[in-house]
């Protein structure tokens, strides 16, 4: 059922930029609408990668244990971008993993050029060639292995800080090491792991193995950073052009931005959280006009919080038949309060004026 | 009967000994969220908001306040809780309900509160069908709530539960503001409502409209679900707790202008009203409480809290903050970022707050509770570190 539902997801992914490769250059498709992967998989999957390439079933929870790998987090701004990184390392090491596999014989040196490639991008450079440098080709994946890639590479010139949120630890993550100026970083490593996963699960028999043939069988469409919509709602930290303010802010003290005021980025995260769990609904076919709220529930905890993809052609849900239950329940069912003697909060013309000017100057036009 | 009593100093081990009832106010930190306890001086547990998540544990362990539903769950058990006599829901959103369906699946409300339209939301479906359950078993009623409502009340003890707002002024503003959402653009329609019942009616209408249209793309815009936050006051005989919620500064102004009621036959006004422990609406933002109006809510030298973890960009605002501490009104804080330490103005923040009020108006305690967790707190040596406030020094 999960490769099914990864198989798709990549299917779908694909759309993203139905390839327009000119010889050895990367173009983009400027009709399609560039859609970026949410780069965090959920939690199950992440085992299916695990037991499909010959790890113990129970190697995430390990992780988990170790305070490696987040497990369920909301989409707090930073706990998203924490995910990231770890599971980037999952497709690598999942990647690797494969080669021990007689029947993908030479894979590993394709493999190893594809990282190899991966590495000579220049936007990418300092951060896999540090995990190349560790990466143990020929080695069996060990949990201490995992354990160190983590950890941060102590006496390098150019170190960068690969440590991942230690207990206590008041670096929480590594993009507290990387430029913040835009959020090129942010996409561009999702753009990554899209092509760590491609190369993960476009190379199994159900996609075809025709595409394990070719080394250079999977294109990478750029879409321009202008373009991209990262799925963050608006708001301070939740948007890129706010989490980057806040991030200047806040680490970097630059204080002359106007990021105070306006609506807590705790809500934004939920109300994103909420709505990206009814697009995931959607995109699983899940009728939410049928489907009994214990079964959506059930099925999200399958897929927690964190979600492969925004997918494209997403329809909005039909009105579930429990809206029309609570309006029934409301109307009829609730109980009449007590009012305070002579409690009066008239309404005044004056109030109808001043609610209009309100409500103007907060958008609602 | 109860005895009219003023707690008084055990100066033998320097603590106060509470010869009354007392009304006792948890705050809980939750991150950016709320999630307040009352324990009423009969002894009824009253919650206020559930906005409890399980964080990424990374940032759990690193903050080691952030408190999870596990947790209330554990000292509600440890209290001998087995059911809530009162649940407010002050808007619906999931900063401020998030952990109620796992909380009341557990801890039943014999009442649940919330104001109009909440239960619509789609994101509290399963809060929706938990309480249809318990109704359909007789454990529970549901009531909307708005200004002028008596949420709770003990009479032997003097105490009541009011709600202060939505006024009807905030309602008619959702309504309005709701409306244009969903016309977008287009010509309004259909005339303004002004009476109350009328108002909620069609609240609730537009907030199901609202929820099947949102995913569409034609809804642009945030609904301004914050206008329905429920401000609520609790009062002691002479004591006086104002939470604010998520209020905005509007909300305040308006209250501000028409707070008469009568009170057991005597006019209460607005010096009357005016709290010695203030929860900070909308987590210390700059669009809750209007500084201005602070001397206008609270008592001199009233104890503040904020509900905030520090790590939201907007909340709490050091305006908010350093505003309320210059007016005396230093704020305590749920919560600590270690992710920015410093950023909090005023207090140290400290976790679990615990604030007692007596009947007599005087509020000799404010507690740190950190045995919730096993985790101490490292940088929140409460009892050391925080003095009583000028109100405290001064009635005692």
């Amino acid at each position: 059922m999960i490769s099914q539902v990864l198989e798709q997801a990549l299917h779908d992914t694909q759309q993203i930029g139905p390839s327009v490769q000119a010889e050895g250059t990367n173009q983009i498709n400027a009709e399609v609408k560039p859609v970026v992967l949410l780069p965090v998989l959920p939690s199950n999957a992440i085992d299916e990668v695990f037991r499909r390439f010959g790890f113990k079933s129970n190697s995430r929870t390990h992780l988990i244990k170790q305070n490696l790998f987040p497990k369920g987090a909301p989409l707090w701004g930073r706990a998203m971008s924490t995910s990231l990184y770890p599971s980037l390392v999952i497709d690598l090491i999942a990647l690797l993993a494969r080669q021990e596999q007689p029947q993908t014989g030479g894979l590993a040196q394709r493999l190893r050029l594809e990282i190899s490639e991966l590495v000579q991008t220049p936007l990418f450079n300092e951060v896999l060639q540090s995990l190349a440098r560790q990466l143990p080709i020929g080695q069996p994946v060990t949990l201490a292995f995992i354990n160190r890639l983590f950890w941060p590479i102590a006496d390098t010139e150019k170190a960068i800080n690969v440590e991942f949120a230690k207990v206590g630890g008041l670096k929480l993550d590594w993009f507290s090491r990387v430029d913040y100026q835009t959020q090129q970083y942010w996409y561009r490593l999702a753009l990554v792991q899209q092509q760590v996963r491609r190369l993960l699960f476009m190379t199994g028999a159900t996609l075809g193995a025709s595409r394990l043939t070719s080394p250079r069988s999977i294109p990478i469409v750029v879409p321009p950073v202008s373009e991209v919509k990262t799925g963050y709602v608006d708001g301070d930290g939740h948007s890129p052009e706010g989490y980057m303010r806040a991030i200047l802010k806040y680490t970097f003290g630059v204080t002359d931005l106007e990021t105070e005021g306006g609506i807590g980025g705790a809500e934004l995260a939920y109300e994103e959280e909420t709505e990206i769990k009814y697009q995931t609904l959607e995109w699983m076919g899940c009728n939410l006009a049928d489907t009994p709220i214990a079964r959506i529930e059930a099925t999200l905890d399958q897929f927690d919080s964190r979600l492969l993809f925004y997918l494209p052609g997403f329809v909005p849900p039909e009105t579930h038949k429990a809206i029309e239950q609570r309006t029934t329940y409301l109307e009829k069912h609730a109980l009449t309060l007590e009012k305070l003697p002579d409690f009066d909060l008239p309404l005044t013309e004056e109030d109808l004026t001043e609610v209009m000017v309100e409500l103007e100057q907060e958008g609602y036009v | 009967m109860v005895a009219n009593v003023s707690p008084v100093k055990d100066l033998a081990n320097g603590k106060f000994t509470n010869l009354e009832p007392t009304l006792d106010f948890y705050c809980w930190p939750a991150g950016d969220a709320d999630c307040l306890l009352l324990k009423t001086p009969a002894g009824n547990w009253g919650l206020i908001d559930c906005g409890l998540v399980t964080p990424n544990p990374a940032l759990r362990n690193a903050e080691k306040l952030w408190s999870t539903v596990a947790d209330l769950k554990g000292f509600l058990e440890q209290q001998g809780v087995r059911r809530l006599a009162f649940v407010l829901l002050t808007h619906p959103e999931n900063d401020h309900a998030k952990g109620l369906p796992a909380l009341l699946s557990d801890f039943e409300p014999n009442l649940f509160l919330s104001p109009p339209g909440a239960l619509g939301r789609k994101n509290l479906a399963k809060l929706s069908e938990l309480l249809l359950k318990q109704k359909a078993s007789g454990q529970t009623e549901t009531a909307i709530v708005s200004a002028g409502d008596i949420l709770w009340q003990e009479a032997a003890h003097n105490f009541r539960l009011v709600a202060l707002g939505p006024t009807r002024r905030d309602l008619l503003a959702f309504a309005t503001a709701t409306q244009r959402l969903l016309n977008q653009g287009q010509a309004e329609s259909g005339q303004v409502v002004l009476d109350e019942t009328a108002l909620s009616n069609q609240i609730m209408g537009l907030v199901e409209q609202l929820e099947q249209e949102q995913t569409a793309p034609v809804i642009k815009g945030r609904p301004p679900y914050n206008r329905l936050s429920v401000v609520a006051l609790a009062t002691y005989g002479r004591g006086n707790l104002l939470m604010g919620a998520d209020a905005l500064t509007t909300s305040w102004r308006t209250i501000a202008k028409h707070p008469f009621f009568t009170c057991e036959g005597v006019r209460v006004t607005q010096t009357d009203l005016r709290a010695q422990v203030f929860k900070v609406p909308h987590h210390g933002a700059n669009d809750g409480i209007p500084l201005e109006l602070a001397g206008v809510f609270l008592q001199e030298g009233a104890i503040s809290l904020v509900s905030s973890s520090g790590h939201s960009f907007a909340s709490p605002s050091n305006e908010i903050l350093s505003g309320l501490t210059r007016r005396g009104y230093a704020p305590y804080c749920t919560g600590r970022s270690a992710w920015c330490p410093g950023r909090s103005v005023g207090r140290p923040c400290c976790g679990l707050l615990k604030v007692q009020l007596f009947k007599d108006g005087k509020v000799p305690l404010v507690e740190n509770e950190h045995t919730w967790r096993k985790t101490k707190p490292v940088m929140c040596s409460f009892q050391e570190t925080i003095t009583p406030s000028s109100l405290i020094r001064q009635n005692f």
